[in-house]
Formats: structure tokens, C-alpha cells, sequence
């Protein structure tokens, strides 16, 4: 009970303070022009106050208390100062009284502060001076940040440490199935491309080739998304052992002539398409169309996420967490805010998917970690487990077990997904449903089918939003925390930057905590960029 | 299923009319694979130790009898190992409620000031400030344990004099330290939801009430305050949910009156022991986001869609 009590004395106390303050300051702008020595005076109090404060705290009294001793003893000295800046103020006041239109003036100019400056003091005092301090100490020298001379060492450390940091294992990129159906998926997007194109642009013979190649890709393109899936679900299901002819493969990609061919041909592939768009040949291949954008998005997500799972280190996880939540998250959210549209029972089931929003990171933390369950004898009591049991499958400690490396990760990033589908889900239906009538009715009566209705009116349309999602879910992923934390807590290599930066901070390792905290920063900043200049062209 | 007058129809119309319900299918699957995991939660936090450790949670149908309030009474009875959920609920309830109200003050201020008043440099403060949205909270918490661990000190280069700009007042590992830190997290987003919702009013208003003699602290009270309501409640949903559900800036700052959230990590922890405790554990956190949730989804909805979709 004298908790409760005490707990509401000082929110009270807190929210009294604040409001006087603020009226407080109001008032004093307000006798700017009305009561001129009265504000001189209360300007005289605060400076009394101030430097009455700084003495007595620093000690320059000759029998005053120590450096950072308890205010309380001071508290005749700090008074004093309050009246006695009281009175020279008052006296300023009534010497010196400009004239009214000048303190009309002031008082314009000294308003609008009161009403930002609250907000100005607390950001600057609880985010840019600590972030730069934090910039500041991840360069020092020692531990504590308190030790004389300047170092590179926390950020070598971090880059040179093969946990945190490493290209080792890039050559098992090319024998990532998720990475060879990516490619795959490339090639026949771009053969998408260029067919629709022709379809617009072409002479006859051109058109007919288009149409034949057309029908082909359709049937190309479901048997990837089958190849897709299957990749997909058996790279996560698979027991972790390689095939002979995948070790030749990997020892013939991985040598060094293999890198070089591969970022030549890269290098060609993008000259050549630069060179085409240069030229204002941009019809020649139609990215707008439905097929090919549809699986240029798959290709990107996949060839990325490919070449992620094999970089391990705790910066690449990082990486990939926020390549993988971020790009699952946007395109499941999107898939649901356009089903939702035509489905039965759109707002139940809406709701029910944005639920998890509302749920804590470790609440989520304990419900899929229940799911995730495995029983070493006997019945699964985890769901997953249990189907697999039920499918014939032998039963994996999802994120457990070391043998899952590194697809323990995914299972942990598939929470997260879980939690920000409806978030993207939410805010895309809402600019779905923003597209004018008037677009989408015109493209229909022009003979539009519904997919090229939406690929090509209604996706242009919420192209803002959907860059808006996916950077508020790159800020929000890049500084993942508590669902590793109470999950695996780092454990088999599914630590992230934010988790090893707040052991260290525990440890009391303030400076390699702090080059941890920039690291995330430096994650970020292309964000925060955008950001400021998307701000910049809507103030202007 | 088949009724004599979609037996009659032809099978491409029949087929057309699968593919229209195909929508609701799927959509309803992705419902069931993303509620699932929660009902599973909330049916084991009523079985006993034995059951769970022995068969599935979706066999609990098969004897309803054996279901039992037993693990609420555990977590909410003070025990050697654990202190009362009570007590943990409480120390919750003293870092939202401040957590929630200071910022939605400070910013609604700040968002008038920066949508309705002239002063220089206005964009550019405006867009520093909102543009720590993205700022990685990690940034700060070096800094900030250290100025409430001991207050600010500046060593003069050259002279070696140290000056104490900040007194230690004594605020380390008190609830106020973590209403302070969710302020200054929660604003930049505060502000931005708050200024375009009130640089949305119309000018008339405002131009009104100056004219009648009123001053900006009046049409801040009497004026913006009313009309914001729906943006304030938008965002107090946010703030609310934010600090209800936060386990880092609680774990940092906090040694002792610890949230729920860090009472639940602290079960997660000891595997085995207390096992079924969590279930119950995590249901009660989540029971207070999720009625929010529920009644105030209109309020939370529109605060996220102020915050992304504009521009």
C-alpha cells in the first residue's frame, strides 16, 4: 500500500511539476510586453538559481559540501542566488524598459519556444547528446570510456572476430538452392519482360513469337513457384547432410577464377542494361508487367536470401534477419490486404491476423517457443513437431538444436513476420483502398484484366506506401532484441547485434557496446536519409 | 453441398465460381496458422505439469476435467522462488502511466508549435527531430546509465577542471529514470502523428480566435487540445502498448521493481522448473494489451496510418 501510495504522489508530482512549468513559462512570455520588470525578473531568478546551483554542486565555496554531494545542504546558498538574481532583474527591468513595440517583438519571437522547447530538451538530452557520446566512447580507449587516447579497437574487434563478422563459406552461395532458383527465376522474369514488351511494340511476326513465348513462361513460371516452395520447405525441413556431387560443385565454384567470371558477367549483365535504359529503350523490356514484376520480386528475395544464409556472423544474421522479416512481412501483407478485399469475413479475419501487434515480443517469445517444442521420447506436445511425427518426419528442436544452423534462424525470424504481417497488412489494405475509383474503372473498361489492373494502376498508386512499410520494418528489425533474448538468447549462432550489445553493456563494457550500438546506427542511416529527404520535399 | 442448381451449371462456370471463393480460403487459412499458436497458449495455461509434459495441447478436449486454475493461483501467490505477479503487475502499472501521459504533454505541444507558429528554423528542427524515429534506441543507453548512475560531469581540457553540469538526484533504478528514457523514445513518433494530424485543422479557426484576442496558450487549451482528441488517443494506444510490452529499456534500467515482462523472461530462464508457470504468466501480460487492443483497434489503426501512409 505505501508503494501505491508513493507511486501516485509522484506521478502526480511529475505531471503537477510539468504542468506549472509549462503555464509558468507561458506567463513569464506573456509579461514580456505587459510587466517588463517581472520578466527581468523571473529571467534574474532562473540565472540566481543557476549559478547558485553550479557553485554550491562544484564546490567553489570555500566550506561548501564536495563535488556532486547531496543538493540538500545547498539549498540556503542556491535560494540566495534565486533572490538575490530576483532583485538585480527587477532592477534591470525598471532601469532598461524598451519600448513596446520591441517587446511585442520578443515576445513573438520567444512563444513558439515554450510550446517546442519540452519536446527539444528531451530529445536532445535522451537521444543526440547520448548518441553522440555513444559515437564519442565507441572510440576510446579501456572499457569505462574513461581512460586518456583515442582507439579503432572495439570496431577491429567486432570486424575481425569470425562470430561477429566473416565472408567464409561465400562459395556454398552458388550451390544454395534457394540461390539457383532465384537466378533461374531472374532469367525467366526477364524473358517476361521482354515478351509483354513485344506484345505492345512488336511488328507481327514479333507479336506471334511473343504470344507462343507468352504461353510458355505462364507454364514456366507456376513450375518455378513449385520448385520455389519445394526449395524453400526442403531447405528448412532437411536434415543438414550434403551430397557427394554438391561437394565437387563446391570445390570447382569455389575457386577464385569462378568469383571473377561471376562478377565480370555481373558487371556485363548491368553495363548492358544501362546501356539500354540510356538509350531510352526502357519499352524493351516491360518490368511493369504482371508476370515479370511478380518474379523479379521472388528472384531479388530469394538470390538474397540465399547468399545470406551462407555468411554467418552475427552482423550478417543481423542482415539477414532484416532482408528476410522485412521482405516476408511486406509481400504476406500485401497478398492479405488484396485477398481481404474479395474474401468473406474480411474484418474478423483482419483483425485476428493483426492481433499479435498487441502482444509483447516475449509474450510471442513463449507462445512459439511452445510451438516450436521438442520432446526427446514419446509424444511431440509441440504442434510442428507433432505434424512432422504425424507426416513420418523425425522431430527438430527448431532453434535448439545446433544442427540447424542456420535455419534456427529463420524459425526465430518467422515469429517476428508473424508479429509485423499485420502491421503491413493494416496500412496497405488502407492505400488499396485510397487508389481513386475513377483509375481502376477506366483500365477495366479499356479491356484490362483484373491482375493488370493490379500490377499496373493500383500497384504504381501505393508504391509510396509500400517503401514506407518496408522502412519502418527495417528500423524495427535491424534492432531485434528481446525475441532472441528470451528465445535462444544467442545460443547456435542466432545472435544479433542488439543482444550483443546489451550483454556487453551488462558486462560493463561500455566502449565495445557503444561500437555495437553504432554498428546498428550505421545499419539504419540509409533509412534515416531517405527519411530526412522524403521530410525535406513534403515541408518544401 | 451440391444443390440441383449448381449441379446444372457448366463446369467452367462452376470452375469460375471456386476461383471467386478462393480468396476467403486462403485468407482464412493464413487466420488459422496465425491464431493457432495463441489458443495453443492459452488452453496450456490451464493444464496440469503432468499433461503437458506428456501430450499435446490440442488433446486437452479429451478430459475437460483435468483443466485447472491452479497455475493462476500459483503465479499470483508469493512464493521463495517468485514474488507475486501482483507486485509485478504494479511496478507495470507505475512505469505506463506516466510513460504514456508525459509524452502525449510534450508532444502535443510541440506539434502545435511546430504546425501553427512561426520561428526560425522551424523545418529544420521539425525534421531533426522527427527523423530520430530511426535512431536506434541502443544509441542512447550508454550515456543515459551513465548520467543516472552519477550525473554529468565535463572535464575542461588543458586545465583539468572538472564541472558537474548535472547533479546525480539520485534517479538510477527508479521507475522515474524509465518514464524519462520512454519519453524521450516515444516523442519524435508522438510528434510527427500529433503535427500532421493538427496541421490538418483548418486555418479559419485559428485565424478566428486570434482575431478575437485569444492567445496561443488559449487556443492551445481550448482549441487544439479538444479537436486532437482522436490523434491523442491514437497515440496514447501506440505509447501504451510500446511501454506495456517493453523488456529492453526495462532490463536495462531496472535492478529492481521490475515489470512483468522481465518477471516472464525471468521463467523462460529456469527451464523445467515452474514450466507450466509461463503459460499463465504470458497470458496474464497479455491480457491488458489485448482488451486495448480490441475496444480501442479503431484509435490504434488510425494512429498507424497517420504515422506511414502520409506522403
Amino acid at each position: 500500500m505505501a508503494q501505491l501510495v508513493t507511486m501516485l504522489v509522484s506521478v502526480a508530482g511529475a505531471l503537477l511539476v510539468s504542468a506549472v512549468v509549462f503555464i509558468g513559462a507561458n506567463r513569464a512570455v506573456d509579461s514580456v510586453r505587459s510587466r517588463w520588470p517581472a520578466f527581468t525578473a523571473s529571467l534574474g531568478v532562473l540565472a540566481g538559481l543557476l549559478v547558485g546551483a553550479v557553485v554550491q554542486h562544484n564546490g567553489w565555496l570555500p566550506r561548501g559540501p564536495a563535488v556532486g554531494g547531496p543538493l540538500k545542504e545547498g539549498w540556503l546558498l542556491i535560494g540566495a542566488g534565486g533572490i538575490a538574481g530576483a532583485a538585480v532583474g527587477a532592477l534591470i527591468g525598471k532601469l532598461a524598459q524598451p519600448a513596446l513595440t520591441r517587446r511585442s517583438h520578443w515576445e513573438e519571437r520567444l512563444r513558439p519556444w515554450v510550446f517546442v522547447g519540452p519536446a527539444l530538451v528531451f530529445v536532445a538530452g535522451g537521444l543526440v547528446l547520448p548518441g553522440l557520446r555513444t559515437l564519442f566512447l565507441s572510440f576510446k580507449n579501456g572499457t569505462r570510456g574513461r581512460e586518456p587516447g583515442f582507439t579503432l579497437e572495439h570496431y577491429t574487434d567486432i570486424f575481425t572476430n569470425r562470430t561477429f563478422f566473416t565472408f567464409e563459406g561465400w562459395p556454398s552461395i552458388f550451390t544454395s538452392r534457394l540461390f539457383i532458383v532465384g537466378l533461374a527465376a531472374a532469367v525467366v522474369a526477364a524473358a517476361a519482360a521482354w515478351a509483354s514488351s513485344s506484345l505492345i511494340v512488336g511488328g507481327p511476326a514479333r507479336v506471334a513469337a511473343a504470344t507462343r513465348l507468352m504461353r510458355a513462361l505462364k507454364v514456366v513460371a507456376v513450375l518455378l513457384v513449385v520448385a520455389v516452395a519445394v526449395a524453400f520447405i526442403e531447405s528448412l525441413v532437411r536434415e543438414p547432410n550434403r551430397s557427394e556431387i554438391m561437394d565437387v560443385l563446391t570445390v570447382i565454384v569455389s575457386s577464385r577464377v569462378t568469383l571473377w567470371i561471376a562478377v565480370v558477367a555481373a558487371a556485363l549483365i548491368l553495363t548492358a542494361w544501362l546501356a539500354a535504359r540510356a538509350r531510352g529503350r526502357e519499352a524493351e523490356l516491360d518490368w511493369g508487367a504482371p508476370a515479370a514484376s511478380s518474379l523479379v520480386i521472388a528472384a531479388a528475395i530469394l538470390i538474397v536470401f540465399g547468399a545470406l544464409s551462407t555468411l554467418r556472423g552475427v552482423v550478417w544474421n543481423n542482415i539477414w534477419w532484416v532482408v528476410t522479416v522485412a521482405g516476408l512481412s511486406t509481400v504476406l501483407g500485401l497478398l492479405l490486404a488484396v485477398l481481404a478485399e474479395r474474401a468473406r469475413g474480411e474484418r474478423i479475419g483482419k483483425t485476428l491476423i493483426f492481433m499479435p501487434m498487441a502482444i509483447s515480443m516475449v509474450g510471442a517469445a513463449v507462445i512459439w517457443d511452445f510451438m516450436y517444442e521438442v520432446q526427446p521420447m514419446g509424444n511431440q506436445t509441440g504442434l510442428f513437431n507433432a505434424v512432422l511425427q504425424g507426416l513420418g518426419f523425425t522431430p527438430r528442436g527448431f532453434f535448439i538444436n545446433a544442427t540447424m544452423i542456420p535455419w534456427n534462424n529463420f524459425w526465430i525470424m518467422f515469429i517476428m513476420v508473424w508479429i509485423q504481417t499485420g502491421f503491413a497488412m493494416v496500412v496497405l489494405a488502407a492505400a488499396i483502398r485510397a487508389v481513386p475509383e475513377e483509375l481502376t474503372e477506366a483500365a477495366e473498361v479499356d479491356g484490362a484484366s483484373r491482375a493488370q489492373v493490379f500490377w499496373r494502376v493500383v500497384m504504381p498508386q501505393i508504391r509510396p506506401t509500400i517503401i514506407v512499410v518496408v522502412t519502418t520494418l527495417i528500423v524495427i528489425v535491424t534492432k531485434v532484441f528481446d525475441l532472441v533474448k528470451a528465445t535462444t538468447n544467442g545460443a547456435n549462432r542466432t545472435n544479433v547485434l542488439a543482444n550483443e550489445m546489451f550483454d556487453q553493456l551488462r558486462d560493463r563494457n561500455f566502449t565495445s557496446s557503444s561500437a555495437f550500438a553504432v554498428v546498428l546506427f550505421a545499419l539504419v542511416l540509409p533509412v534515416m536519409i531517405y527519411n530526412i529527404r522524403r521530410l525535406q520535399r513534403e515541408l518544401a | 453441398m451440391t444443390s440441383p442448381q449448381t449441379a446444372l451449371m457448366p463446369t467452367g462456370l462452376r470452375l469460375r465460381r471456386l476461383a471467386a471463393e478462393a480468396p476467403t480460403w486462403v485468407m482464412w487459412l493464413i487466420v488459422v496458422v496465425w491464431t493457432v499458436p495463441t489458443i495453443g497458449l492459452f488452453v496450456s495455461s490451464f493444464r496440469k505439469v503432468r499433461d503437458i509434459d506428456s501430450s499435446g495441447w490440442w488433446t486437452a478436449w479429451n478430459d475437460l476435467d483435468n483443466l485447472t486454475f491452479q497455475n493462476y493461483r500459483d503465479i499470483f501467490r508469493e512464493s521463495a522462488a517468485q514474488p507475486s505477479m501482483w507486485e509485478f503487475a504494479f511496478n507495470s502499472v507505475a512505469i505506463v502511466v506516466p510513460a504514456t501521459i508525459i509524452p502525449i504533454a510534450v508532444a502535443a505541444f510541440a506539434a502545435y508549435g511546430f504546425a501553427w507558429m512561426d520561428f526560425r528554423g522551424r523545418n529544420w528542427l521539425f525534421i531533426g527531430l522527427v527523423s530520430m524515429i530511426a535512431l536506434p534506441n541502443q544509441m542512447a543507453f550508454v550515456p543515459l546509465l551513465q548520467l543516472f548512475n552519477g550525473g554529468a560531469r565535463f572535464t575542461i581540457p588543458g586545465v583539468d577542471w572538472t564541472l558537474a553540469l548535472l547533479p546525480d538526484v539520485g534517479i538510477a533504478n527508479t521507475a522515474a529514470a524509465v518514464w524519462l528514457t520512454h519519453t524521450a523514445f516515444g516523442l519524435p513518433l508522438a510528434v510527427l502523428l500529433l503535427h500532421n494530424f493538427v496541421s490538418q485543422l483548418p486555418r479559419d479557426i485559428f485565424e478566428a480566435a486570434r482575431i478575437d484576442g485569444a492567445s496561443h496558450f488559449t487556443i492551445f487549451c481550448r482549441l487544439v487540445v479538444p479537436l486532437a482528441r482522436p490523434a491523442l488517443a491514437a497515440f496514447a494506444v501506440f505509447q501504451f502498448l510500446w511501454t506495456w510490452n517493453d523488456y529492453l529499456i526495462a532490463s536495462v534500467f531496472l535492478n529492481e521493481n521490475e515489470p512483468m515482462t522481465i518477471a516472464l523472461v525471468n521463467l523462460v530462464g529456469e527451464r523445467g522448473q515452474n514450466f507450466q508457470l509461463r503459460f499463465a504468466s504470458a497470458f496474464v501480460i497479455m491480457v491488458v494489451p489485448l482488451i486495448v487492443f480490441f475496444s480501442l483497434q479503431r484509435h490504434f489503426v488510425r494512429g498507424l496510418l497517420a504515422g506511414s501512409v502520409k506522403g
